[in-house]
């Protein structure tokens, strides 16, 4: 159970963190819609668990936030990544690409 | 812990609250305006919203926790040391730079006490660059009770902010003064502020 809520969790940061390395400063709904558009709608993140994520990885260092006016002229918490975010989202994805190769030879072996 | 610092750490938190909640009704608001630009009814796209959401008190909670978790500890004590610069036990030791008599703790002369004592803010580069340690500062509580002349008199972090932090927050202070044959004097008087992260 824990293993699969550590890898659950570690797969938001990772979609977090690629999103925001791709572009730059963003907010909790733009991050939201950009996972989902490139994703082509197959991932939609639950926006409910979106939120603490973000705070969690701010403190961790990996991507701090600015407020901002939005697009239309209110008041948003803009995220962006850091230096130790980028260090950590590639380290996050080799383990993820290992682990999705892993599953791919054994389905294949299968 | 002193039912001050249980206060100003409650405000603290409502403060934190108060940013959550801006947060999350951008949010929603957002995603509503969105939800209406896709052809839905005003009332469906804030409905589909919240949907989306899921519970918002979890969410907060969430939130809430990630500082809370995270939230290093800020220790300020307070050093009285007492300095004979001149003159006998309860004299003026010297003059400000307002020319006010600053007197140095002494038989004649009680400490101020603090009243009023917000806790300098851990910044965020101090916190991942991984500065510990404290900083000392030296300041005159002046006989209306708030600090004047503050100065670092031993630096702790001059890059990430702690050293503003100390002087910002110490500035902030409110003092029942220092008395002297019962009157409010000047004091001088230096305090340690603690950064420790968890």
């Amino acid at each position: 159970m824990r293993q699969r809520r550590d890898t659950l969790q570690g797969t938001l940061d990772l979609l977090v963190l690629r999103t925001l390395a791709g572009a730059g400063a963003m907010h909790g709904t733009d991050i939201s819609d950009r996972i989902a558009e490139t994703s082509r709608d197959v991932l939609r993140v639950e926006e409910g668990s979106l939120y603490p994520a973000l705070h969690r990885m701010e403190e961790a260092g990996w991507i701090r936030s600015q407020w901002k006016a939005s697009d239309n002229n209110r008041r948003a918490r803009y995220y962006q990544v850091t230096a130790s975010g980028r260090r950590r989202l590639s380290e996050v994805e080799q383990r993820w690409t290992t682990h999705v190769n892993a599953v791919m030879r054994v389905l294949k072996l299968a | 812990m002193s039912v001050l610092t249980r206060f100003f750490n409650l405000f603290r938190l409502t403060s934190l609250d108060r940013e959550l909640d801006e947060e999350l009704r951008f949010h929603l608001a957002e995603r509503a305006r969105r939800n209406a630009a896709a052809g839905m009814s005003r009332q469906d796209a804030e409905a589909a919203a919240l949907d989306r959401f899921g519970s918002v008190a979890r969410a907060k909670a969430g939130m809430r926790a990630a500082h809370v978790a995270a939230r290093p500890m800020v220790a300020v004590s307070v050093l009285t040391i007492v300095m004979i610069v001149g003159g006998a036990l309860g004299t003026a030791v010297y003059r400000s730079g307002s020319g006010q008599r600053v007197y140095d703790i002494s038989a004649e002369v009680t400490a101020p006490v603090p009243v009023v004592t917000p806790h300098p803010e851990y910044t965020a580069a101090a916190k991942r660059a991984k500065i510990q340690g404290s900083v000392r500062v030296r300041c005159v509580v002046r006989p209306e009770g708030v600090c004047a002349d503050v100065t670092v008199i031993r630096s702790l972090d001059r890059t990430f902010g702690l050293d503003d932090e100390a002087l910002r927050a110490l500035r902030d202070w409110r003092f029942r003064p220092a008395l002297r044959a019962g009157g409010p004097v000047a004091t001088r008087v230096d305090f340690e502020i603690r950064f420790t992260l968890r």
